[in-house]
């Protein structure tokens, strides 16, 4: 399922947040979105998955423009796994994972067989079997991020957006998520800050400063030394792997010091 | 490997249908025992009898009229109203919690009992909303309960977040507010057998139970839990956080405002026939979690019966113990229930703060 944004702006008390953004995402596109802390990168993603009202433009699932459908359409269209969650306490794995079944359910639809296998399923993608009936805060910081993972794919949406997913975890386990993302092979947009990482597993990258595209397209044009100067104010040297069309950025310091 | 596993879900967990049946058996002891203990001992084929002479079943048997009058028209209303009152309160709690995700939460704490209070106090004192007859004091307290939520809600709201502590806070400074206007009433309307009518209503009390009373209340938790319950994937999905939940489907803003009016409905409706109880829809909701989780299907069930036996045994304690001196229900439960509080802060203190609602 096809992404769109346009003309995307978003205004909180006459400050621009995000402003005018016109992305286009293909099926099966892996796009992550980078950029600066403060550039707009969560706000952007929470105008896409309507938790926010835009101020101007629209997005589209398809064809569809998600200011016309319910939060309930939208759920069973693009699943989410945000920065913020409330205590999940006294709450095992797998009630966590079923939780993502919600959106397909009227008021009177009980629990079936096929919710079962779609949750055991889920759990087996991100590799939580095994832990399906422990407690959810019992577990590491990688496993929790893998269970909201499964509660997405629970949804059973063709759409994926996530917010910072390797955020606070080692360098395994960022490589964990990424892998099980890639796996998936959904439209997918994601938010990170490794650019490495980002270079090696999205297709396309979307780089965002002050609420602005800079660049959007292939890792290795957008995530120039140039761009990356000029967005985070950092040198870099970048070596190109054509072959395996591989990044590696190597930070050597502050621009103008 | 994985495929091996055999996968049971929540292993270590009392099936819910056991723990339901157990709970229900519990119940109805209760109210048995409820209507037995008491200054006049009664016998327990009594009680039956009665009851089904009652409901048009059998003839009447060779019993006092005092014995008839004393469980049919005084004990059972009362135990009753315990039912509701208790059921009430607990499911309300429970809700609350999910609703501001806070575990703190209760109607008393935020406020909304007090709130009732000084609706009831104003019908009771002034004759407001005389015109609905035995209803209006009910009506009153809803509307007080419903004040006091919209001030604490907008209070507590800070742009787009709704902030746990503040909701605290605000909760306990209307409170106050309420109660100061509920006490000034009662001190200043020169009416001495009102003002000890009210300030005995105020500390909580089933005791001018009649069947008239009971009406309202159970009608309405019985509407109430029954749509609570139908919209528990929404309340499971509401606690895990306002973000998650909207990703989920749910429109969160327009669900919580009517799970709001419901909820002073709840409470108001339940305030009016019984004062301010507080903490019972703090200490059960917590007790009930600990057993079944955190799913509001089983949740709620269990709460409301869980609550309705507490209370009964609270009112049984406050009858009994300096009979024929009453204590006031309410009492009863903030010593119960302060000490249940403290432990609970303590408690999260030791997890580490997970009261603040991010991760």
């Amino acid at each position: 399922m096809k992404v769109k944004t346009r003309n995307l702006s978003w205004r909180v008390g006459g400050k621009k947040i995000v402003e005018r953004i016109n992305l286009e995402i293909d099926s099966g596109d892996i796009v992550g979105l980078v950029g600066p802390n403060g550039s707009g990168k969560s706000s952007l993603l929470r105008l896409i998955y309507k938790y926010y009202q835009p101020s101007e433009g629209s997005v589209f699932l398809g064809r569809e423009d998600i200011s016309l459908l319910s939060q309930k359409e939208v759920a069973t269209k693009m699943a989410v796994v945000p920065q913020e969650r409330g205590i999940l306490q006294e709450i095992t794995v797998y009630d966590v994972v079923a939780m993502g079944r919600t959106p397909h359910k009227r008021l009177f639809d009980p629990d079936t067989e096929e919710d079962h296998k779609i949750i055991l399923e889920s759990l087996r993608k991100v590799d939580l079997l095994r832990q399906a009936n422990w407690l959810f805060d019992t577990l590491s910081g990688g496993e929790r991020q893998r269970a909201l993972i499964a509660l997405a794919l629970a949804q059973e949406t063709r759409v994926l957006v996530l917010d910072e997913p390797t955020n606070h975890l080692d360098p395994l386990h960022q490589l964990q998520i990424m892998e099980i993302i890639k796996e998936l092979k959904r439209t997918t947009i994601v938010a990170m800050h490794d650019l490495n990482i980002a270079s090696r597993y999205c297709n396309k990258i979307v780089l965002l400063d002050k609420g602005k595209i800079v660049a959007m397209g292939e890792p290795e044009k957008v995530l120039t030394k140039k761009n990356i100067r000029e967005v985070y104010g950092v040198n870099v040297d970048i070596d190109i792997d054509k072959k395996e069309r591989k990044l590696n950025i190597v930070f050597l310091g502050i621009n103008g010091k | 490997m994985e495929d091996k596993i055999v996968y049971k879900k929540q292993k270590n967990r009392i099936p819910f249908w056991m723990i339901l049946a157990i709970l229900l058996l519990l119940l109805i002891i209760s109210i048995v025992l409820g209507i037995l203990i008491g200054p006049v001992s009664i016998k327990v084929s009594d009680i039956f009898h009665i009851s089904l002479f009652k409901l048009g079943f059998i003839e009447r048997g060779d019993w006092t009229s005092g014995v008839q009058n004393i469980i049919w028209l005084i004990r059972f209303p009362r135990v009753l109203l315990a039912c509701a009152v208790g059921a009430g309160l607990a499911v309300a709690g429970a809700t609350l919690q999910t609703l501001v995700q806070n575990q703190l939460a209760d109607p008393f704490l935020l406020g909304i009992s007090s709130g009732a209070s000084v609706g009831a106090v104003l019908a009771i004192g002034f004759g407001f909303f005389s015109f609905a007859g035995i209803f209006g004091v009910q009506i009153a307290g809803f509307l007080g309960a419903f004040i006091s939520f919209l001030l604490v809600f907008y209070l507590a709201k800070s742009g787009r977040e709704l902030s746990p502590t503040r909701l605290i806070l605000a909760g306990i400074g209307v409170g106050y507010v309420f109660s100061g206007i509920t006490s000034f009433i009662t001190m200043t309307t020169g009416n001495r057998e009102l003002a000890g009518q009210i300030l005995s209503w105020t500390l909580g009390s089933l005791a001018r139970a009649t069947w008239y009373d009971l009406t309202l209340p159970v009608l309405i938790l019985f509407v109430v839990v029954g749509y609570l319950l139908l919209q528990s994937r929404n309340l499971n999905a509401l606690s895990m956080g306002d973000e998650v939940a909207v990703t989920l489907g749910l429109d969160v803003n327009k669900f919580r405002k009517k799970m709001f009016v419901l909820i002073a409905l709840l409470t108001g409706v339940m305030v009016a026939v019984s004062g301010t109880i507080g903490f019972v829809g703090l200490i059960i909701p917590h007790i009930v979690r600990i057993i079944v989780g955190p799913d509001h299907r089983k949740v709620l069930p269990l709460c409301a019966l869980l609550g309705s036996i507490f209370l009964i045994w609270v009112d049984v304690i406050a009858r009994t113990t300096f009979a024929p001196v009453e204590l006031p229900v309410g009492i009863i439960t903030s010593i119960l229930g302060g000490p249940f509080f403290l432990l609970l802060l303590w408690k999260i203190q030791k997890k580490g703060g997970v009261y603040e609602s991010k991760n």
